[in-house]
């Protein structure tokens, strides 16, 4: 039973890390664009040290979630544990919504989206309960 | 090349991609005497198939995202859950209960409205 729980604290620390990746390098690719609009080579705005500081810690934790998603798996069905990953895009979402470098634009239809991807997730989890019941 | 092709490709490696890792993680042995998690699991051959699935898929896809919108092309990848549940429970042997199908059906409609902008 720890075992799968670990299994389950595995798969928390992938979605957070997977979409602090995204983020993060989401976040480069916009400060090399805005660079490159004032003008500026896409190489010296490559080697920006705020930009690289992204790209780092982007490419780092999205190993460190790959890591984190193998222990996973080891324990976990392939079809319970993949489904999951889709709460990475929900907290993206929330993000880049909020967040003002990125900006992204709310809707009413995105935002229930988001509702129907949890509701999805919380039927996935629960189905695992059901599984052990019987 | 058809772009939709491309998509399809691309689903079809990143799901072959997930199943090998599954295959790999499934072989691993956790007894004393043996080598660690870790060690064991870049020995299987499972694993490095998998790394070039995954690869190939992901850079098919940015080739998708040059020719597509993101937000066009976003509620195919979504297609991709769908995919690795069918591949679980044909390849894996997995029971698939009818609310975690539900779920999964669930998560593919709403990523697909959070791409409506």
């Amino acid at each position: 039973m720890t075992s799968r729980r670990n299994a389950y604290l595995c798969m928390v620390a992938s979605i957070l890390l997977s979409t602090l990746a995204q983020l993060c390098m989401k976040a480069s690719m916009l400060l090399i664009a805005q660079g490159m609009q004032q003008g500026g080579e896409l190489i010296t705005n490559l080697l920006e040290p705020n930009v690289l500081a992204w790209l780092f810690v982007g490419l780092g934790s999205y190993a460190l979630s790959m890591l984190f998603w193998l222990f996973a798996i080891v324990r976990l069905e392939l079809s319970l544990a993949y489904p999951m990953l889709s709460l990475s895009y929900v907290l993206v979402y929330v993000v880049a919504v909020n967040w003002p470098l990125l900006n992204e634009n709310v809707s009413w239809i995105r935002t229930l989206g988001i509702l129907v991807v949890i509701f999805g997730v919380i039927l996935i989890v629960r189905s695992e309960n059901h599984s052990l019941a019987e | 090349m058809s772009i939709y092709l491309l998509i399809a490709l691309a689903l079809l490696f990143t799901t072959s991609g997930q199943l090998l890792q599954k295959l790999a993680t499934s072989r691993v042995v956790i007894e004393a005497g043996r080598p660690g998690f870790l060690a064991q699991i870049i020995a299987f051959k499972e694993t490095y198939w998998a790394i070039v699935c995954l690869a190939s898929g992901m850079l098919i896809w940015l080739v998708v995202l040059y020719h597509m919108e993101v937000s066009k092309a976003t509620p195919f990848l979504s297609l991709g859950f769908i995919l690795v549940t069918l591949v679980s429970r044909h390849h894996l042997g997995e029971h698939i209960p009818l609310s975690r199908w539900l779920g999964v059906v669930l998560i593919t409609l709403g990523l697909w409205m959070v791409s409506l902008s």
